[in-house]
């Protein structure tokens, strides 16, 4: 009786541990590929290794480009990648529109509210009543 | 600049005297901002790199302190940097084509 009790209690933590985070959400090296073609489009490449990184939730994917190893991140759903290898270097990128959302926060944090410009006694080029203004901060010289 | 406002009377450059990396430029930028209409201080302003010395400015306003002071707040390093209405910043020198896009852009959203 009791070793039965013990049976089902290994049973239990086999399957515990066939459940456990982290597997259950794994990426396979196919599933690295499909989000990796995001990225690369046409340029030919090789994923010869995925683990987690040690940054919860994104993988770190070892893969062989133009000869050379480089690491890709990769979250689980394969919407966000960060590439340290590019001109967005270490960038975010939303793989949907394949833009930099590390680009659109640099973009944000140096947004003005217009109002807020010198704009008095700025020089005016252009008609006085155009409806579109842009302010330029200028060096004459 | 002066291509853009040829080809589109919608839009209007707001030149704002930042003469960050030439604080010699100080004098030539307060006396073409003392004449008395836009139209005079574009000439004195264009005129003005040409001779030398500038000629001493009649006022005694000069905006460049509180310019340099507003631009030091908000991080603005080089020249030109430009803002569009929606807030967005565009800094150096931007191609024709793609200033364009991005003042087209920013006026739809706004």
């Amino acid at each position: 009786m009791k070793k039965q009790i013990w049976t089902a209690v290994a049973a239990l933590m086999l399957m515990t541990a066939i459940v456990i985070p982290g597997i259950a959400e794994g990426m396979t090296k196919e599933q690295a590929t499909v989000n990796a073609k995001k990225l690369f489009k046409e340029f030919p490449f090789e994923v010869v290794d995925v683990r987690e990184s040690e940054l919860k939730g994104l993988w770190q994917v070892g893969l062989v480009l133009e000869n050379r190893y480089r690491v890709l991140y990769l979250d689980s759903k394969g919407e966000i990648a960060i590439f340290p290898g590019q001109e967005t270097q270490g960038h975010m990128i939303a793989l949907d529109k394949m833009a930099s959302l590390t680009s659109k926060a640099i973009q944000e944090l140096g947004s003005i509210d217009f109002n807020l410009l010198p704009l008095k006694d700025a020089l005016i080029l252009g008609d006085k009543k155009a409806k579109i203004k842009v302010a330029v901060f200028d060096d004459p010289l | 600049m002066k291509q853009i406002i040829e080809e589109r009377k919608d839009i209007a450059f707001y030149l704002i005297m930042y003469p960050a990396a030439h604080p010699q430029a100080k004098d030539a930028i307060d006396y073409a901002l003392c004449a008395k209409t836009n139209k005079e201080r574009l000439e004195r302003f264009e005129k003005s790199f040409d001779k030398k010395p500038t000629p001493k400015a009649e006022c005694d306003k000069s905006v460049v302190p509180d310019n340099m002071e507003f631009g030091r707040k908000y991080r603005i390093s080089g020249t030109p940097t430009m803002f569009l209405q929606d807030g967005s910043r565009l800094g150096g020198a931007v191609e024709k084509d793609e200033l364009l896009k991005a003042i087209d852009l920013s006026s739809e959203k706004k």
